[in-house]
């Protein structure tokens, strides 16, 4: 009997290690609490965990994935907010700025995300394999994510197995020297080169040739097609590397991938615009958006407590620096941020706005403007399209209101894309490679500047009758631009409406914010409450290829879920707001007088009862 | 925007009563309404002044969030107390003229 007790007590046991093995985080999971970096003089493992020498006739590239995952747990690290778009049990949060796919070849720009944020469409709908959207977008991306989930088609597996995976580059975030070069690591995503990119980024290292050139039956190992080159002098004692791998990660890192140029009347040269002034007042991005190990980024916004389930996200918004916060220990004035006075502004302000609507973003002029993304125009990088009428055309400031029923300043696109319909409802849109085969050949030349093509009704009714017969089984075909839908009716004719499924697709921007004195209402109410106030009545663009189009725009309130009349009406009334104040300070002046007058009458008569003369 | 543009039309009228009505209500005169209402008719006029004055002060860019709030709470519960008192003021009118 006692030996029964004791064997199910050391099974039990066991099985509670085994269960616990791993449990415990590596050594550079958790921080001692040292405010001193930790020196990275470590050895360099490729993606089979053997290391990487200085003495190897044919150099491997190093993985991060072996190489930092010694240290530190990468499977943790690989579900933050950075990596885990592709992971459909992550809560989405609020819209953020999506891929966009442009091509003027097929008059297409179209937003797409893994996340369900409104307007977006997800790769797969256009066809896109998870391998053809890191062709496409793996360039403005730390790795991770799409490029690391295994392909279903026979082709891209042959492929993945000669680029390899595009794991979870550390270094684009991490590696503080002036030598890590993202716009290399872009082009090295390009050439499908997925296992050398974060090597051939680093500043001690070179990588030559490309994947997308190499046959199925490529083997890294054998074959020198792509080599790798480390500097001289990169391997010290026990062949380690000396990293400049910091904590804090520097601005210029996010800025690869989050930059943006607007481009005004004035011009967009970078020299004549200000930088957000939390960065020109000292701040880092980091200061704000900050993550633990799980790296769940905090984006900063109100109400982001409750999708993303960290602490500390309500202390990391304009409102937890600026004023005071709902925990239970003062959080304002972090990071020296002033406390606004806000003097003369109505709280209603405060419940009908976000903060970024009176601070961020460009001023609002009469017209909005375009603006030009990393991410959408593959800003940074050797094949940059400069020209400031490049696709993807994005437009900004919109001020529309958010699903919080707050307005907030927003960046738009107008998609435009090929999709079917069925009695008057948009499916899903018409696969890429249908589009490209049938309506390229229809467009023809696109023009140099990245632009728009000359797109007329007459083509669109011709890409439309080719396509009639690809699509037939899931409806008619339909072109989807400048928020109308054009297709041919039952006789043939071409017909254009608006509908609500060619919407366009906004996103909240919070940067740049402009300093106090630049923000909307310093110079009194009639910077919004004018008759010709932009805030209400500033023209969004309409953005069409379609020669002819004809829409002037839509008028900044529509997307505010306001009555224009009324809108019109009460900012007219501004005109008369001296006149009320006069009227009632007069009134007041008045009032108190006739007071005080009967008052002191009061008190004479008081006074002289009290002293018995009456 | 009704509410702002009667508010203006309000604060006029509360200073044409008072220079109109105020002779009448006063406490040393014999002739004019009852104690009562003379008494309300001064809480009227009393209360105007803090209903008027808060929001105008409002608009002039001297108080910041926090004074905005208060001023918005003394319009608040002075409008309150000025409605009451009215309502009080016109029971009283009514009782008198009945009584007549």
């Amino acid at each position: 009997m006692k030996r029964r007790i004791l064997t199910g007590i050391l099974w039990c046991s066991a099985l509670v290690l085994l269960l616990t093995t791993g449990a415990e985080g590596k050594i550079g999971d958790e921080s001692d609490g040292s405010r001193a970096g930790a020196v990275h003089l470590i050895g360099l493992l490729d993606e089979n965990g053997a290391a990487v020498t200085a003495d190897e006739d044919q150099a491997q590239p190093f993985s991060t994935r072996q190489t930092c995952g010694v240290c530190h747990t990468y499977e943790l690290i690989s579900k933050g907010w950075h990596f885990n778009a592709v992971d459909a049990n992550v809560s989405a949060g609020r819209a953020g700025e999506p891929w966009i796919y442009a091509d003027p070849g097929t008059a297409t720009q179209i937003p797409l995300s893994h996340r369900p944020w409104p307007g977006t469409f997800k790769p797969e709908q256009l066809g896109l394999s998870s391998w053809q959207f890191v062709k496409l977008f793996g360039r403005h991306t730390p790795g991770g994510g799409a490029g690391e989930l295994d392909s279903e088609s026979p082709d891209e597996i042959m492929r993945q197995f000669v680029s390899g995976k595009l794991e979870v580059n550390c270094l684009s975030c991490h590696n503080a020297s002036y030598g890590q070069n993202q716009a290399e690591y872009a082009s090295q995503v390009m050439r499908q080169n997925h296992r050398w990119a974060p090597t051939g980024a680093c500043e001690f290292a070179s990588v030559k040739g490309a994947a997308a050139s190499q046959p199925d039956t490529y083997d890294p190992l054998v074959s020198d097609a792509i080599a790798v080159k480390y500097r001289p002098g990169t391997f010290g004692l026990k062949n380690r590397v000396l990293f400049d791998i910091v904590r804090e990660v520097p601005n210029e890192r996010c800025y690869f991938c989050h930059s943006e140029k607007i481009i005004t009347p004035s011009g967009s040269e970078r020299w004549a615009a200000d930088e957000d002034v939390h960065i020109a007042a000292g701040l880092t991005c980091i200061d704000c958006h900050r993550h633990g190990l799980d790296h769940n980024i905090i984006r900063g916004y109100e109400g982001e407590r409750s999708p993303s389930h960290s602490p500390l996200a309500a202390v990391f918004t304009c409102q937890g620096c600026h004023l005071e916060s709902q925990s239970a220990v003062p959080m304002a004035g972090r990071l020296g941020a002033p406390k606004p006075k806000h003097a003369g502004i109505p709280p209603i302000h405060f419940e009908k706005l976000t903060c970024t609507a009176c601070h961020s973003g460009p001023w609002p002029g009469g017209k909005t403007y375009r603006s030009k993304t990393s991410r959408a125009h593959v800003l940074g990088t050797f094949f940059a399209n400069k020209a400031d009428d490049a696709l993807p055309h994005i437009i900004t400031p919109v001020y529309a209101e958010r699903d919080n029923g707050k307005i907030t300043p927003h960046r738009l696109i107008w998609p435009a894309f090929w999709a079917t319909m069925k009695d008057q409802a948009l499916g899903s849109p018409i696969e890429l490679e249908i589009v490209k085969q049938t309506v390229a050949p229809v467009i023809g030349e696109s023009p140099s500047s990245g632009g728009w093509p000359s797109f007329t009704t007459e083509q669109i009714a011709q890409a439309l009758g080719l396509l009639a017969d690809r699509v037939a089984k899931q409806g008619k075909p339909a072109y989807v631009s400048g928020g109308k839908i054009y297709y041919l009716d039952d006789s043939g004719k071409l017909k254009q409406q608006k509908h609500s499924g060619a919407a366009p697709c906004m996103w909240p921007i919070a940067h740049n914010v402009r300093p106090a004195a630049q923000s909307l209402g310093v110079r009194g109410c009639k910077d919004c409450h004018s008759p010709e106030a932009p805030f209400f009545f500033g023209r969004v663009a309409v953005d069409s290829p379609v020669v002819g189009a004809g829409d002037s725009g839509r008028t900044m309130v529509e997307f505010q879920h306001a009555d224009i009349a009324f809108v019109k009406a009460f900012n007219m009334s501004f005109m008369f707001r001296p006149w009320l104040k006069a009227v009632a300070l007069a009134s007041c002046a008045v009032i108190a007088a006739v007071l005080l007058l009967y008052g002191l009458k009061a008190l004479d008569r008081i006074a002289r009862t009290v002293a018995g003369r009456d | 925007m009704l509410h702002v543009t009667a508010g203006g039309v309000f604060a006029g009228c509360m200073a044409v009563l008072a220079l109109m009505c105020a002779e009448h209500n006063r406490f040393g005169n014999s002739e004019g309404p009852g104690l009562g209402q003379k008494a309300v008719f001064w809480l009227i006029l009393v209360l105007a002044l803090p209903v008027i004055l808060s929001i105008v002060l409002t608009m002039l860019g001297l108080f910041g969030t926090d004074g905005q709030y208060f001023l918005l709470n003394i319009h608040r519960y002075s409008a309150l107390s000025l409605t009451l008192a009215a309502i009080v003021h016109g029971y009283l009118t009514i009782r008198t003229r009945a009584r007549r």
